[in-house]
């Protein structure tokens, strides 16, 4: 009879030369497998699904109006016509969230130069830290300072003074200007241009910490001021970062619905004016759909947001472009 | 020719424009942060988490309300889209780091961007069309659906990233042990970029639960407790977005005064599980 | 405007006799540090380093990776101002005076002592023409006439001009890797600096490209004097009058490159030259 511990060592070492279970070794890795690029494609059909999903319910409307006709139909009637053109709609929101970024753009730019390139670390740091915390205030949130706060503000001390200023100086402007209220196309413009700010300065901010140490440093041997590095060797070398950052901030804008929802007026007839009521593709859906009873106006509110998808996905699509075609890298650029 | 000094001037010039560029962008900033605390704190009161809203006549006759059933109706439908979300963001992040040779992931890179790309009020209609239409009530189910939309994209990419930062060293060690690929990516690569992962979830919470525009054509809204448990899952719910969106633009003063409080909460349960996400980066970021 | 170049203390028969070290008269030097330490945090980057260059000389830093050398070179234009834990103890002396003077602006410094990097760095967004005037442009010389004349000349020191004076507005980064270096260094020529440092400027060129660099450093001394890091060896004992040897923060041996490497008088020294460490 053996020892019992010689015992032990011989069966252990079986223990440890036997092979894995073949299921375990092949069946695991297939059904990990499958099920893994199961989940994979289940985002890609859903992405796929959502466009399909807008046109075939938006397709009522399309084939009423006609896909051209609709988008740039000036009548949006559901209560008496039942005619429906999305121009209005487009309109608003191109004009909303190009003047929000042409506002936010160059403050953006300008934090993101300083806490990049100037701010001693920690300043550095709570900048950061800050803008991302505004990043991550909800919509809705500032859709309601906006509410009570801003636009009060705004029509008692900006939007009145140059009403009253235009009613005895320059009467032709008042059309132009429109209705001093508080809520419409420019508080709707100044809150947008607000909440993609820590959006551009963030991604700005990626795109000059990009730039290698190695293109600074040249310019600071060239005898730089440190302006004079940023405009030299910074700035054009992450220009195609900063670019396509606008571009993603400019989606951020089109599609941003609460905030713009709540201030904005709605108002669905053209023309819009600068202080005046106004309306968005998303905010004319969240306005009307819960109390569309028409499926004809229900299937019109669809249409707009397929075609709200179609500029989300151009607008997407231009910056991932922009980045790819401006970026330097591979010692070839444009 | 342009003299050193005056080259130092411009350089100066620069930055106080720089500087008095940053106080101007950060300083509306911090004022709305502001408003909402001061108006928020103020309106809050014991009521705020112990009674329903009911009727407007309620607040108005100054009976107490609350909003105790939203914000139950708002843990409910995000737990439910962070269970809806997780699995099949991991799943996509996971194919798109673990088979990189796999031939759909330039599409499904395409579509994931794709889709965190889309308005969240599209995401809405899209949940609306496959819940609440099939079902024929809106419900927090649907709201969660739609929330889960907003999740997935941003969990997907941050797992890809979080599993890619493992390096591949830790995978081949793990196959040469004779670990099949499975065990090797759950029981290796995972635990390793856990932190990452968590990360990600994080902050693809805090970026939902902030959204009403994809909850108002889903979960809709609901001024009452529902009567069952499961009223949360299958009838319309409140959600704390989507009525502070109603309570701010009612005719009702008392509703105005409760939306601050309101937004305060909804502005905190964000901002706190934001401040998680950046805490745990932070620390991972030290061990590194 | 000034577009000549200076005239030089030196007189030109003078230029290509390598001395030893030790032997130089005061007059010969523009550069020279002394006592100089560079600390990041409390760790010592360099240490008490003492060095005179003679002007219109070659001076290679020698050494093993980590010993110094770079930290060093990068001293002698205040690179490290942006650096920020980087401290710089002890004098920089160019022409007499020390660089790191409260009063002294290093804009006006590394204008005065240009470098050229490992990599070569091209600005990828500019032209050919605009990398080399972009040091020109920076003090709002606008005068085309300039601009061309000293591109040109710049672009000739780099031994760079024939091959691309048919496409002086294409991208710069269309050039090789080995053109776009010469066109770094043309670029750090055209500002006329009074010295040029080069921290390992064929590093990441092939051999062909090497030796372009290595004659045009031959060329170069009879105007500026030139401090080069470099890995190699035999680059250092085919391009330079006079050779340091770092190791650890300090520097071991300096003096004539010849004697340096034919008769060390450390043992450090000999044990790297030799290949026993390094």
């Amino acid at each position: 009879m053996k020892p019992e511990h010689q015992k032990d060592s011989k069966t252990s070492v079986n223990e440890v030369q036997k092979l894995p279970n073949i299921i375990y070794l092949w069946l695991g890795d297939k059904i990990f497998s499958v099920v893994v690029v199961l989940l994979g494609i289940s985002i890609i059909l859903l992405a796929l699904g959502m466009a399909w999903v807008l046109l075939d319910e938006g397709g009522l409307a399309l084939r009423e109006f006609g896909f051209f006709s609709f988008v740039i139909g000036t009548t949006w009637d559901p209560a008496v016509q039942l005619a429906f053109g999305a121009w209005p709609f487009f309109f608003g929101t191109i004009a909303t969230s190009t003047f929000a970024l042409l506002i936010a753009f160059f403050p953006a730019l300008a934090v993101a130069i300083f806490s990049a390139e100037y701010a001693p670390r920690w300043l550095a740091g709570m900048i950061d830290n800050l803008i991302q915390l505004i990043a991550a205030i909800p919509s809705v949130v500032i859709g309601i300072w906006g509410i009570f706060v801003l636009a009060p503000w705004l029509r008692d001390s900006i939007y009145m003074p140059v009403y009253v200023w235009a009613e005895t100086n320059a009467a032709g402007l008042l059309p132009i200007l429109g209705n001093p209220i508080g809520y419409g196309m420019a508080t709707a413009t100044i809150v947008l241009a607000l909440m993609i700010v820590p959006y551009t300065t963030a991604l700005a901010k990626d795109a000059i910490k990009s730039v290698p140490k190695e293109q600074r440093e040249a310019s600071w041997a060239l005898g730089s001021t440190r302006w004079e590095v940023m405009r030299m060797a910074v700035l054009p070398y992450a220009r195609g970062g900063i670019m396509a950052g606008a571009i993603l901030s400019l989606g951020r804008a089109i599609g941003e619905t609460m905030a713009v929802a709540m201030l904005i007026g709605n108002k669905n007839t053209l023309p819009f004016s600068i202080f005046g009521a106004g309306a968005t593709m998303p905010s004319v859906i969240v306005n009307e759909f819960r109390e569309a009873v028409e499926s004809l106006h229900l299937s019109s509110l669809m249409a707009i947001g397929f075609v709200l998808f179609l500029i989300a996905l151009v607008v997407n699509l231009t910056a991932a472009y922009i980045n790819r075609k401006l970026s330097i890298g591979g010692g070839q650029i444009l | 020719m342009k003299s050193l000094k005056r080259r130092q001037i411009h350089d100066r010039f620069m930055v106080s424009l720089l500087v008095v560029s940053t106080i101007a962008v950060l300083l509306p900033l911090i004022i709305i942060i502001s408003h909402v605390l001061i108006e928020g704190f103020s309106a809050l009161n014991v009521e705020f988490f112990t009674e329903e809203l009911g009727s407007p006549s309620r607040a108005i006759q100054g009976r107490p309300t609350g909003l105790v059933h939203t914000i139950l109706g708002t843990i409910v439908v995000d737990f439910l889209a962070l269970a809806i979300a997780v699995p099949i963001g991991i799943g996509a992040g996971m194919m798109l780091s673990e088979y990189p040779e796999h031939m759909l992931n330039p599409t499904l890179r395409i579509m994931n961007d794709t889709l965190n790309g889309m308005p969240a009020i599209l995401k809405g209609l899209f949940a609306f069309v496959l819940i609440v239409k099939p079902m024929g009530t809106f419900s927090g189910l649907a709201g969660a659906v739609a929330l889960s939309f907003v999740m997935l994209p941003i969990i997907a990419r941050a797992t890809e990233s979080a599993l890619l930062s493992i390096p591949w060293t830790i995978r081949e060690a793990g196959l040469a042990l004779g670990l099949p690929r499975w065990r090797v990516v759950l029981s290796t690569v995972m635990p390793a970029a856990k932190t990452g992962l968590v990360t990600g979830i994080l902050l693809a919470f805090a970026r939902a639960a902030g959204e009403a525009a994809p909850l108002l054509f889903t979960s809709f809204g609901n001024n009452y407790l529902p009567d069952r448990w499961y009223g949360f899952i299958l009838n319309p719910v409140d959600t704390l977005p989507q009525r502070l969106y109603s309570l701010a633009i009612s005719p009702y003063e008392q509703w105005h005064s409760m939306g601050w409080a309101a937004a305060i909460v909804l502005l905190l349960f964000v901002i706190i599980t934001f401040v998680i996400a950046r805490f745990l980066t932070r620390n991972k970021m030290q061990q590194a | 405007m000034e577009t000549k170049v200076k005239p030089f203390r030196i007189k030109a028969s003078e230029n290509n006799i390598p001395k030893p070290i030790n032997d130089l008269s005061k007059m010969d030097i523009r550069l020279e540090t002394k006592n100089l330490t560079v600390k990041y945090g409390s760790v010592y980057g360099v240490r008490d380093v003492s060095i005179p260059f003679r002007n219109k000389t070659v001076t290679a830093l020698i050494g093993p990776s980590g010993c110094g050398k770079t930290t060093y070179l990068r001293a002698l234009n205040r690179m490290h101002d942006l650096t920020r834990e980087a401290k710089v103890e002890g004098a920089v002396l160019l022409e007499n005076k020390n660089i790191y003077d409260a009063d002294i602006n290093p804009v006006i410094i590394r204008r005065k002592v240009g470098m050229v990097f490992q990599k070569p760095t091209p600005f990828p967004t500019m032209s050919i023409y605009d990398n080399v005037v972009a040091g020109l442009k920076l003090v709002g010389i606008r005068n085309k006439g300039i601009l061309d004349e000293v591109c040109e000349k710049a672009l000739n020191q780099a031994a760079l001009f024939d091959e691309v004076k048919d496409r002086l507005k294409s991208p710069a980064v269309s050039l090789s890797g080995g053109q776009q270096q010469r066109l770094s260094i043309a670029r750090a020529l055209a500002v006329e600096p009074e010295v040029l440092l080069m921290d390992e400027p064929t590093s990441s060129l092939d051999p062909q490209a090497t030796l372009r660099i290595e004659e045009l450093i031959h060329t170069l001394k009879k105007d500026i004097t030139i401090i080069i890091i470099t890995h190699n060896m035999q680059q250092a004992a085919r391009v330079s009058d006079n050779t340091a040897f770092f190791y650890v923060g300090d520097l071991i041996e300096v003096g004539e490159t010849k004697s340096l490497f034919t008769n060390p008088k450390k043992k450090q020294t000999e044990d790297y030259i030799t290949g026993r460490f390094g």
